[in-house]
């Protein structure tokens, strides 16, 4: 059986990472991105991962909430394909 | 990741737009379901969606014909999605073989689904940002109407009537 790695690309497709939760909160909040991304680090712990960072996401501004579905979407699109690829190889 | 789309689709008016409707909610979600199922038959489509497209993915809000990881994900990666062409030229968009379009070769989404054409049209919220589409998607080659394309406005429509409903409490 193959197990793919977690950075491993599915249909090109990336497993989303803690960098792309931090763009997305810099881009929907351009000036008040840092600040906010500093608060949602800090309130998911620290050595945040993204499965941490997501509930906190989802819990913040309606905003915030809306770039936490679409970063969930993401996960869940990739692993789906990557277990049904998986699943091909083995 | 595709930072430039992602910049097109996430800047802060129209994210704060979406933001504004209560989407997650279930009796909205029931009614759009209907409004695709309802749009599905109507063009005799095996796949209808009521999509908002976030700055990656697109997320579906109401379908009928979804299945597998589409389902599973309720939605799609931005740059799969079909309806982010509609949302970024605000204005009905129509694919008649994505197999043979260079706009869409390649596309996993199609790849994997086995679906080719498509028509959508967007849905425009009150504050005039394009929030979404509304669309059929088909699995054989097929070239659209104006019936089909005046079918899908009303759905369409009735999408944004329903959304207005739904306004997320300030």
């Amino acid at each position: 059986m193959t197990v793919l790695s977690l950075d491993a690309e599915v249909y090109g497709l990336t497993r989303p990472t803690v960098e792309d939760a931090r763009d997305a909160v810099l881009r929907v909040h351009r000036s008040n991105g840092p600040v906010i991304w500093e608060q949602l680090v800090r309130a998911a712990g620290s050595g945040s991962s993204l499965d941490r960072l997501l509930p906190v996401m989802a819990a913040a501004d309606p905003t915030t909430r809306l770039c936490a579905l679409a970063l969930q979407i993401r996960l869940t699109a990739y692993t789906e394909l990557a277990a049904a690829q998986t699943t091909v190889r083995s | 990741m595709h930072t430039e789309l992602f910049d097109r689709l996430g800047t802060p008016e129209r994210m704060r737009e979406i933001a504004g409707y209560d989407l997650l909610d279930p009796d909205l979600r029931t009614s759009l379901d209907e409004v695709a199922k309802r749009s599905a038959t109507l063009l005799e489509a095996p796949v209808s969606l009521v999509s908002i497209v976030l700055d990656t993915s697109q997320m579906i809000i109401g379908g009928h014909g979804v299945s597998g990881w589409v389902q599973q994900a309720q939605g799609t990666p931005a740059e799969w999605a079909m309806c982010t062409h509609t949302v970024l030229a605000g204005e009905p968009y129509c694919v008649i073989d994505g197999r043979d379009d260079p706009r869409h070769a390649g596309n996993p989404f199609l790849e994997m689904t086995g679906l080719r054409s498509y028509l959508g049209v967007p849905l425009l919220g009150e504050g005039g940002q394009v929030i979404g589409a509304h669309c059929v998607i088909d699995s054989r080659r097929r070239i659209f109407t104006d019936v089909d394309l005046a079918l899908l406005t009303d759905g369409a429509e009735k999408v944004m009537r329903l959304l207005g409903s739904y306004r997320a409490a300030a």
